[in-house]
């Protein structure tokens, strides 16, 4: 199967799910759609990257920190390490308690992404052409969350 | 780590927040937590002490920002969940500094009396 085959399986599998991006070597494919093609995809993998390698200061006493879930305002983003680079999955708001339906899909995704990786890697065809704007131009979703407490505490 | 101030955590934290993170701190699993403020100092701990913890906990704020804000976020992120094969570690921005759980994963703690498959 395709990258973004795979990526749109995904995506469709959860109606929470705004889009996915997958880097690997470098190289970069994503299926975030109107209007979120316009967000640099490339930067917030790198970023998501980024904060996985600095996990890697915990390895020795917390193991492998191979997943990120973060929660904010009108976003929830999730980042898993695959071979070689991260996948990455744009959310609507959400809990962590809320992901865990998301992250069914992703256990059941991921071997067929990391296959299709292997096979076939991300072609540069993938690679989205248009310039992103500055991030100040992104486009944000309309759902804000609400307070949200983990356990009692506010955040 | 501990400057001469009263760094227990009703200093640090508010009343509410103090009372949650002593009940967290009893939960099965919880190994312990700790404080962080937002240059990476650690202000206090419980069983995590680590020169590491706060370095890291105050860049992956930074970078979770900043991939908040190319999605168009416009305010910084509020909380992160990681995890390992054997861990959930939950960092969580408070009202003055950023508190950092750490929780066994229940399958690793079974798997420490033998009674999991992995």
């Amino acid at each position: 199967m395709q990258i973004n085959n795979v990526l749109d399986k995904l995506s469709s599998h959860n109606h929470d799910i705004i889009g996915c991006i997958i880097s690997q070597n470098g190289k970069l494919a994503h299926n975030l759609r109107e209007p979120y093609e316009v967000v640099d995809a490339a930067s917030i993998s790198e970023r998501a990257i980024h904060m996985l390698d600095l996990m890697e200061g915990m390895k020795d006493a917390a193991g492998e920190i191979d997943q990120v879930f973060l929660e904010m305002e009108a976003h929830s983003v999730y980042a898993r390490r695959v071979e070689d680079g991260a996948l990455i999955i744009v959310n609507k708001p959400m809990g962590r308690n809320a992901f865990r339906k998301v992250k069914v899909g992703v256990n059941l995704f991921i071997k067929p992404l990391e296959k299709a990786l292997n096979d076939t890697g991300i072609v540069e065809d993938d690679i989205p052409l248009e310039v992103a704007p500055p991030a100040e131009q992104a486009a944000p979703t309309g759902q804000k969350r609400g307070v949200r407490y983990y356990r009692g505490v506010k955040y | 780590m501990f400057e001469g101030e009263d760094r227990s955590i009703e200093a640090l934290l508010s009343e509410p927040e103090a009372a949650e993170i002593m009940k967290i701190r009893r939960e099965e699993g919880v190994i312990g937590y700790a404080l962080i403020d937002p240059d990476g100092r650690q202000l206090a701990s419980d069983s995590l002490e680590s020169d590491v913890l706060g370095p890291i906990f105050a860049n992956a704020f930074d970078i979770a920002s900043a991939i908040g804000s190319e999605l168009g976020e416009a305010s910084a992120c509020p909380a992160m969940f990681l995890e390992s094969a054997s861990y959930e570690i939950a960092a969580i921005q408070l009202s003055t500094c950023s508190a950092v759980i750490v929780r066994e994963k229940p399958k690793a703690i079974a798997r420490g009396f033998g009674s999991a498959n992995k």
